[in-house]
């Protein structure tokens, strides 16, 4: 039995965050839900998280944004980038400032699980 | 140029002065006619007087000799009634009448004998003077010959003949002349008047004012309105190019309509895009919780019923879902990224991506055709939609026709099906948004919208023909996309 992840997941849609979190839960992960980049700024400077589900398009501070935080990407937070509304350019851009992945909603489970493990792999390769 | 000048119609712009003209030369024409006719009637009643003198005076001078006095008398008598002739009378030196006899005959007359020593007085022996009545009057001296002395002694002038030329008579014979001159010349100039404005109304009026009045109907709006054309002179060269300008308008106005009506129907697509794009994010969020609970549901489900509940609901979100992402193609608010490529190419694409069935398809590709600037992903798509409708249509089988050539500067794509048709009354909404024929569920009425927005953001054209079906037989439809193609410097052809 693989030991499972430490993931944050910051979205401003509150029904989306609890289930995705009890989907994750359900898999053995341990997760933490935020409502918004500015509560998850704190979050992730203090621990450490295997992987970050962040919402491209929030209120005050959006996904990008977080994504850009110097700080962040000093210490190489594997983030994915999600979002309603998909065009090539954010894709692009997302992926350019060193996000994990691109998540478009909605996904299917299929698609969460294999980032994941993904994202598992790669933790683990990084020790 | 004076207002009533200007404001005449052709017809009296030619006719006025032509009349004028006509009448000056008639008036001329008249003067110096009449004139003539007037020297011409004096000298022959110079001539006529002269003619009788000499046949009075020999006549004279032989009743004289012979004494035979009556012959000359009635000689006299007779000339004076000649047309034209007043009086001619045989004078004796003291002015009295010798012959005719006359009542006042024997009278000696001073004014007549000092006229007769006048006329004696001139070489050619003849005085010409005016009475008050104003008639003319020739007075010729008698000289007297040798044998006149036996009985008028040394005398030298024995008498005089006068002949009167009626004045009244000339005048009236001139006036007679210059009345039925004038009566032709007034005739001759309503004639010349009257053709010349019959040929300018024939040749000029009436087609101006034929062409003025098709000009009338065009200007209220009726562009099938032409002028005929019979002659080639100027007037039908006007009607030609006025034809011609008509016939340019109404192509254009086609033209114009149809642009119109194809800009209405891009900008009611690009608004559509443009709410999708406004509520993709409102719908997309929910529906990702809606689809992962679902999901999740699934896959704990206690039973099959639970299942497949878990299961409807996860695919319903699956078709919100695509049907938001179809939206979001409406959505050209953003420049489109272009870059040259093949439509032979994109075609291949488009056709790998459909499941083709039992369905034969012929491709029918010229070898040399002009790339196109294009957003490839969204031709491929916007091709793929129109195949995946025409397979539709055939239900699976039939034959599936593509070509690809060029024509112009364009580019011409066709993809022909053995289905059924469409019916007239589709054919205009084809392209419509959420038009289908489908059964609830198999279609979302988008793909040809789409098609027809990608088509349009490459400036492009798109149209649908289906010919009218022989009974029980397939009409086929057949969809038709013109693009531009590419500049020369990108317009590297490929075999």
């Amino acid at each position: 039995m693989k030991p499972g992840l430490d993931i944050l997941v910051v979205d401003d849609d509150k029904a989306l965050l609890e289930v995705l979190r009890s989907v994750l839960e359900g898999e053995g992960h341990r997760v933490e839900i935020v409502p918004s980049a500015y509560e998850a700024l704190p979050r992730l400077e203090q621990a450490r998280y295997d992987l970050v589900f962040v919402d491209l398009k929030m209120r005050r501070m959006d996904g990008m944004e977080l994504l850009e935080h110097e700080c962040l990407q000093r210490r190489g937070t594997r983030m994915v980038i999600m979002t309603a509304y998909p065009t090539v350019e954010t894709a692009v851009h997302a992926l350019r400032q060193g996000a994990f992945d691109y998540l478009v909603k909605p996904f299917k489970l299929a698609e969460l699980r294999a980032l994941v493990e993904r994202a598992g792999a790669a933790a683990q390769e990084a020790g | 140029m004076p207002d009533f000048i200007t404001s005449l119609s052709v017809k009296w712009k030619v006719i006025l002065p032509v009349a004028v003209i006509l009448v000056a030369a008639f008036a001329v024409s008249a003067y110096v006619l009449t004139d003539l006719a007037a020297r011409d009637l004096a000298a022959s009643a110079a001539t006529t007087a002269e003619t009788m003198e000499a046949a009075v005076d020999s006549s004279l001078r032989y009743s004289m000799a012979h004494r035979q006095h009556a012959m000359v008398r009635s000689l006299v008598a007779r000339l004076a009634l000649s047309e034209g002739v007043d009086t001619v009378r045989i004078l004796d030196a003291e002015g009295k009448t010798w012959a005719p006899p006359t009542g006042d005959s024997g009278r000696a007359s001073p004014q007549a004998a000092r006229h007769i020593r006048a006329a004696a007085r001139r070489p050619q022996g003849r005085e010409r003077y005016r009475d008050a009545a104003g008639t003319h009057h020739l007075l010729w001296a008698v000289r007297s010959e040798p044998r006149c002395a036996a009985c008028h002694g040394k005398r030298e002038v024995l008498g005089g003949i006068e002949i009167a030329v009626s004045a009244a008579a000339a005048r009236r014979r001139t006036e007679h002349a210059l009345r039925r001159m004038l009566g032709a010349q007034v005739a001759a100039f309503v004639l010349v008047v009257l053709a010349i404005a019959l040929v300018v109304h024939a040749a000029v009026h009436y087609p101006i004012a034929r062409l003025i009045r098709t000009m009338g109907r065009v200007e209220r709006g009726d562009l099938s309105a032409r002028a005929r054309v019979r002659a080639h002179d100027e007037i039908g060269r006007l009607r030609e190019r006025f034809n011609h300008m008509v016939q340019q308008i109404a192509a254009q106005n086609l033209e114009l309509a149809r642009a119109q009506q194809q800009l209405a129907q891009s900008e009611r697509l690009a608004s559509i895009g443009l709410l999708a794009a406004g509520v993709a994010h409102e719908i997309n969020n929910p529906l990702a919780t809606i689809s992962m609970a679902a999901e999740s549901l699934h896959e704990s489900a206690a039973d099959e019923r639970e299942r497949n509940l878990a299961r409807a609901v996860s695919d319903q979100a699956g078709r919100i879902s695509e049907i938001v992402g179809q939206l979001l193609s409406f959505d050209y608010s953003r420049p489109p990224a272009l870059a040259a490529a093949d439509v032979r190419d994109v075609m291949e694409e488009a056709l790998a991506s459909v499941p083709m069935g039992e369905v034969r398809i012929s491709r029918y590709y010229e070898p040399h055709v002009p790339r196109v600037r294009m957003e490839r992903d969204r031709l491929r798509e916007a091709f793929a939609n129109i195949v995946r409708n025409a397979l539709d249509a055939m239900g699976g089988r039939g034959e599936l026709a593509v070509t690809v050539g060029h024509c112009g500067g364009e580019v011409e794509v066709s993809i022909t099906d053995t289905g059924p048709g469409i019916p007239p009354d589709h054919r205009g909404r084809v392209f419509d948004p959420f038009f289908t024929t489908k059964e609830v569920g198999e279609g979302t009425g988008l793909g040809l919208a789409i098609a027809y927005q990608v088509v349009r953001m490459h400036q492009g054209e798109i149209y649908v023909r289906s010919p009218a079906a022989a009974p029980g037989a397939d009409a086929g439809a057949r969809f038709v996309i013109r693009l531009p193609a590419a500049g020369r410097s990108e317009d590297e052809t490929r075999a």
